[in-house]
């Protein structure tokens, strides 16, 4: 009960905030640069590369999206500024204070702010592949729509982000100005394709990285995006819970 | 069960080494409005957010409704409603939204809200984003979020800073109604001496993180105690020869000091006439409260 009326809380205060323009921009975006890449190169010479490697226009524009335009490396700077925007309400006006004086169980508190990050990290992830849908019909891609293909992809994306939804679910409760998290995470993301070049044995043990293997194209394997997503995402809530609850409300 | 609402044991708070409030014993009696009275920096507020649990205590105990807060956390806090500091508040919706949020937290129904807001006087503006509220608006509407709900007890971190005169004014009113109307016991905090001496029954008065009074209003009072003042030539003979006469008195400056208990200004001044001294002044003082205050900090400075 706590936790539902937390949740509703929670949506009520993000009522006309910046978080439901970025969720419009971020997709309309990636629609668009994939609207042009399709309108430019498809015809011409993805097509073709479409008939060599025996694949089909949905899993090449799938591809392009996650590692062309770099959606599967961006994806977790995104949920770190959906977690930022999330929490920023309660710092804005020294709001923690009154929240948490209230009879409400810690934990509970910082469980709800995880939920809406992954409340609107998933909105984003499937606006996204809506937006890849959308551009496969005008392209007319001769191929029919390969919905399962599509809906793992969303999936795995979701499953691969919980860690990073986890890490700076508790990273923005510690940062009153809400650029550092996403500062950190830029850094992360960064980080992580430098590492995944140079120790790609190693990639495997940053949360910032798992998002990038949910395309199930290549050698990628979603699986890393869904156990790693997973473990992470337990072990850092977990964590963040426990530290939360002791925390100095100051 | 303790006859105190709010009761702490050598209540310790450490920022590093520093000890912002040290080994206090608050004790606040249910209906009373205990002001809790200390310059800035005294650690009113860090108390405060110790007895809500914001802060951990470094050492010592609160308990609440005789009960330690720390294992009735959400219990204890039902009956509490707070404002710590600045009033905390969601800029971009407005007095009434401010006030749902805090509502469905606390499970309470909807005309609850118009009830609190009635109470501040915000009613008329209730739909109006809170962020173009005035100072005394927001700081009503921090007042009605923590009326709500009915507490037996409300704790006011400083309501009235930043209020200009006749918001400080209508804040004050409304406090010191809040007993009588709602039989709630208020804990307010204040750096200014005049606010706590018309609104408290109670006082606390910290300094540099001691609890250096705690008592009535009357209490603080009396220890104004009326003193009559003498000047008079040459001033330490005269100190001398009331001494030699069975007086006590004090020398401060060029003025003895003696307790009016003692013995009767006439008295006193034939007594010092008669034996050649010269009485400049012969007055019967009483201490304001301003003095007091002054005097009782600095004693606890030095202790
Ligand atoms: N989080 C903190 N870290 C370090 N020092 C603090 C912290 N909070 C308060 N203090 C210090 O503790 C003392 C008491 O502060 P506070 O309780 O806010 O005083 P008051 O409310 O009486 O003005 C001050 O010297 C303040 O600087
Ligand atoms: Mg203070």
């Amino acid at each position: 009960m706590t936790m539902i009326n937390l949740l509703r809380t929670d949506f009520m205060k993000q009522k006309g905030g910046f978080i439901w323009l970025f969720l419009l921009i971020i997709p309309l975006g990636t629609t668009a640069a994939m609207f042009l890449d399709m309108y430019l190169r498809y015809e011409d010479y993805l097509y073709q590369k479409v008939q060599q490697q025996g694949t089909t226009s949905w899993h090449l524009l799938l591809g392009e999206n996650h590692f062309v335009l770099g959606w599967g490396a961006f994806l977790p700077v995104f949920v770190a500024v959906i977690a930022a925007l999330v929490h920023h309400v309660e710092f804005k006006q020294q709001s923690w204070k009154s929240l948490l004086s209230l009879p409400v169980p810690r934990g509970s508190v910082f469980i709800s702010k995880f939920f809406m990050i992954l409340l609107f990290s998933s909105l984003l992830i499937m606006l996204n592949t809506l937006g890849l849908v959308l551009v496969g019909k005008l392209s007319g891609f001769p191929e029919g729509f390969t919905f399962e293909f599509y809906s793992s992809y969303v999936l795995y994306q979701f499953l691969g982000i919980l860690g990073v939804a986890a890490l700076h679910n508790w990273l923005s409760s510690c940062f009153k100005n809400a650029v550092y998290p996403v500062v950190i995470a830029f850094v992360g993301m960064i980080a992580t394709s430098i590492v995944r070049l140079s120790f790609p044995e190693k990639v495997k043990f940053i949360p910032y990285s798992y998002a990038y293997y949910a395309d199930g194209l290549k050698e990628n394997d979603p699986m890393v995006a869904l156990y790693g997503g997973l473990i992470a995402g337990i072990l850092i809530l977990v964590f963040g819970i426990i530290e939360f609850k002791k925390r100095d409300i100051v | 069960m303790s006859d105190y609402l709010i009761e702490t044991n050598q209540l310790t708070k450490k920022f590093g080494n520093f000890k912002a409030v040290d080994s206090i014993d608050l004790k606040v009696k249910k209906g009373s409005i205990y002001g809790f009275l200390g310059p800035n920096g005294a650690g009113k507020s860090t108390t405060i957010r110790m007895l809500l649990g914001l802060i951990q205590p470094t050492s010592g105990r609160v308990n609440l409704f005789g009960k330690p807060l720390k294992s009735n956390r959400i219990p204890i806090l039902k009956r509490v409603g707070s404002m710590v500091e600045y009033p905390s508040y969601y800029g971009h919706l407005t007095a009434y939204e401010n006030l749902n949020t805090t509502r469905i937290l606390l499970g309470l129904e909807a005309k609850e809200i118009d009830k609190v807001l009635e109470i501040v006087r915000l009613t008329e503006v209730k739909n109006k984003a809170v962020k173009k509220f005035s100072m005394g608006m927001k700081q009503r509407l921090g007042i009605a979020n923590a009326l709500l709900g009915n507490p037996e007890l409300l704790i006011l971190d400083e309501p009235t800073n930043g209020l200009d005169p006749s918001g400080i004014h209508e804040i004050r009113d409304l406090i010191k109604s809040l007993p009588k109307k709602m039989g709630i016991t208020v804990l307010v905090s204040s750096h200014i001496l005049s606010e706590i001496d018309l609104l408290a029954t109670d006082v606390g008065i910290i300094t540099k993180g001691k609890l250096v009074f705690q008592g009535s209003l009357e209490e603080l009072h009396q220890r104004g105690k009326s003193q009559i003042a003498i000047e008079a030539n040459p001033v330490e003979d005269a100190a001398a020869h009331l001494i030699n006469n069975g007086f006590q008195p004090e020398i401060e400056g060029e003025t003895i000091y003696l307790q009016v208990g003692e013995a009767g200004p006439a008295v006193l001044n034939k007594e010092l006439v008669m034996n050649g001294f010269a009485v400049n002044k012969l007055a019967v003082e009483r201490k304001t409260l301003e003095d007091i205050f002054l005097e009782v900090t600095k004693e606890g400075a030095t202790a």
